[in-house]
């Protein structure tokens, strides 16, 4: 088949500008892809240059096996026809126009032949719907970032650019954007390029990561190898990983997050309600027996699938039939003998859990 | 009196809608550039302000003369009403596209780059969003080209001349009455210009200050 051969997206670009120099080249399967790095890494840049926003000095940009950029054969489709839609950090609204009109913009100027999202429907889901005749100025900042999504979507486009839409967000208003991002690529199937510097939402997004640093790829590698590096990070100036899940509230007041059931406190959600659920992989415990007498409520049994050591931390990645990230020193994977296939529990207060709607 | 005043109206008019186009398209090129060749673009358009208009009136009078560049192409307009427009308009022009650019210039890029990305031409990006966004600038330039075009005389008289019924607007009137003594329809003139005038300045500095307040609560919003 044509479509195993060509890759979803390819490119080979750079871009001078100044003292800055881009230099990147890759090729994207389908699906949720991460670009990882620091600030000044290129990233935006480099998303700037997918869209079209900014031109490269050279090089070319290949979606779905059909050239958008080609400095050699001078090729530049129009910005407005790629069907490339870019979420921004700070949503980019237009302030003179209320939410319904911010969203049915970019869908009226959709063609009717490719619009395959229905908005309401959208606002629906996205839990937008009671705003749309307010102003962005009188939004919240997750509800921004949520129409600012929706206007995007509602484009049907090819592909969805994310300029780290998170990073202004505070814990709980991350966890809800990220797990609605997840879901609208479920339910729609629109490839993304999640564009981040924190490694918790990459990890609960993505499979891959292209790493940038400088202006030059410094890796394309699965995300989980990412940990690695944070293990041999200092703590200080370092991300916390969060494990990030998307369950259900229980009629007995717990969350079912995949196979497993967490005893939680869901003040506020009701049965069969759908939530976000975080815990920092700090404030989990293994231990290699079952504990009996134990204040913490969630013990869980499972199997190590992968251990990091670093110089600073290592990680443990464990099945439980959910997967959970636990950090602990190397000194603890030393002394319990931790390492692949090995039997454990898992262990973390109710407190330690962070729920949000969504 | 009325003659006058009506044919000054009209000058500004006319002066006002035909710069809008030319003095946007300037202001945009100037909000997005700042090289050499934006400098001497803004040089070039605002040398009216620096000079006596008498001496633009002069340097119009030789562009579109005989002698001039358009040589035997002149479409002989000096001393008949479109004079009067060109000549309010070329002194005009300076102030509108200050005020255009300060309107443009508040109006976030990536904003404009948005609507692109959602789907909208060039043109249409500039009508939905650039447009309603600097509306007050824009609304501001235009009312001050209006104002100035209205009361401007001395490149004027140079390059239209003072016709009665032809090419006297009111601040010609009001000269030819101040020089012939007649001092109580001098002042007649002065009173209508003063109310015209007045109204429109009046709306312009209204426009500016909604818009710096707007400013205001934008950056106290980000902050």
């Amino acid at each position: 088949m044509a479509s195993s051969v060509v890759p979803f997206l390819e490119f080979d670009i750079q871009l001078h500008q100044g003292e800055f120099t881009l230099d990147v080249a890759a090729q994207f399967e389908g699906g949720i892809t991460a670009v990882f790095g620091p600030s000044g890494a290129g990233k935006s840049t480099l998303l700037g240059c997918l869209a079209g926003m900014i031109t490269p000095d050279s090089g070319h940009i290949r979606l779905d096996g059909e050239t958008i950029f080609c400095s050699a054969d001078r090729v530049r489709q129009p910005l407005q026809s790629l069907g490339i839609a870019m979420v921004f950090q700070d949503g980019m609204l237009f302030p003179h126009k209320t939410v319904g009109e911010n969203i049915d913009y970019g869908y009226n100027l959709t063609h009717p032949d490719s619009r395959r999202i229905d908005p309401q429907e959208l606002c629906e889901f996205l839990q937008i719907g009671n705003l749309v005749d307010r102003y962005p100025v009188s939004l919240s900042g997750g509800e921004r970032q949520r129409v600012a999504l929706a206007r995007s979507v509602a484009t049907s486009p090819r592909l969805l650019l994310l300029d780290e839409p998170v990073a202004s967000l505070d814990i709980r208003l991350r966890n809800q954007v990220v797990s609605y991002l997840k879901q609208i690529h479920d339910r729609y199937g629109i490839p993304m390029i999640y564009v981040s510097h924190s490694i918790s939402d990459v990890m609960a997004l993505a499979p891959n990561a292209l790493v940038l640093e400088r202006g030059s790829v410094k890796s394309f590698c699965p995300v989980i190898d990412l940990v690695a590096d944070i293990a041999s990070s200092t703590r200080v100036g370092r991300d916390d990983i969060d494990n990030l899940y998307v369950g259900t509230v229980t009629p007995t007041g717990a969350i079912r997050i995949g196979d497993v059931e967490v005893v939680a406190q869901p003040d506020g959600y009701g049965p069969g309600q759908q939530v976000t659920v975080s815990i920092s992989a700090s404030d989990i415990m293994l231990a290699l027996e079952q504990p009996r007498s134990i204040s913490a409520r969630n013990v869980l049994a499972g199997v190590i699938q992968r251990v990091e050591v670093g110089d600073y931390a290592a990680f443990a990645f464990v099945d439980t039939g959910t997967e959970f990230v636990v950090e602990l020193t190397s000194e603890a994977v030393e002394s319990l003998d931790l390492r692949p296939g090995k039997d454990v529990f898992v262990l973390f207060k109710t407190s330690s859990i962070t729920i949000t709607a969504g | 009196m009325l003659e006058a005043t009506l044919l000054s109206l009209q000058t500004a008019l006319i002066a006002t809608i035909a710069m809008a186009v030319p003095a946007f398209l300037i202001a945009t090129y100037l909000v997005r550039n700042n090289g050499r060749v934006a400098f001497i673009v803004d040089l070039a358009i605002s040398m009216p302000l620096a000079l006596p208009p008498v001496a633009v009136g002069f340097v119009l009078l030789w562009f579109f003369g005989a002698t001039g560049p358009l040589g035997s192409f002149n479409p002989g307009i000096a001393f008949t009403w479109p004079a009067m427009s060109i000549a309010a308009g070329v002194v005009s022009l300076p102030l509108v596209v200050r005020a255009f650019t300060a309107g443009l210039a508040e109006v976030d890029p990536r904003l404009v780059f948005a609507a692109r990305n959602l789907g909208a031409s060039q043109l249409r990006a500039t009508w939905d969003v650039t447009l309603p966004l600097a509306r007050n600038g824009i609304a501001a330039g235009l009312l001050l080209g209006f104002v100035r075009s209205f009361a401007e005389f001395g490149a004027t008289i140079v390059f239209a001349g003072n016709i009665p019924g032809s090419t006297q607007g009111l601040p010609s009137a009001m000269f030819s009455r101040i020089s012939a003594g007649d001092f109580s329809e001098a002042w007649t003139l002065a009173a209508v210009s003063i109310v015209i005038g007045g109204i429109a300045l009046a709306i312009h500095n209204k426009l500016v200050s909604e818009q710096r307040t707007r400013l205001a609560a934008r950056s106290a919003s980000d902050g």
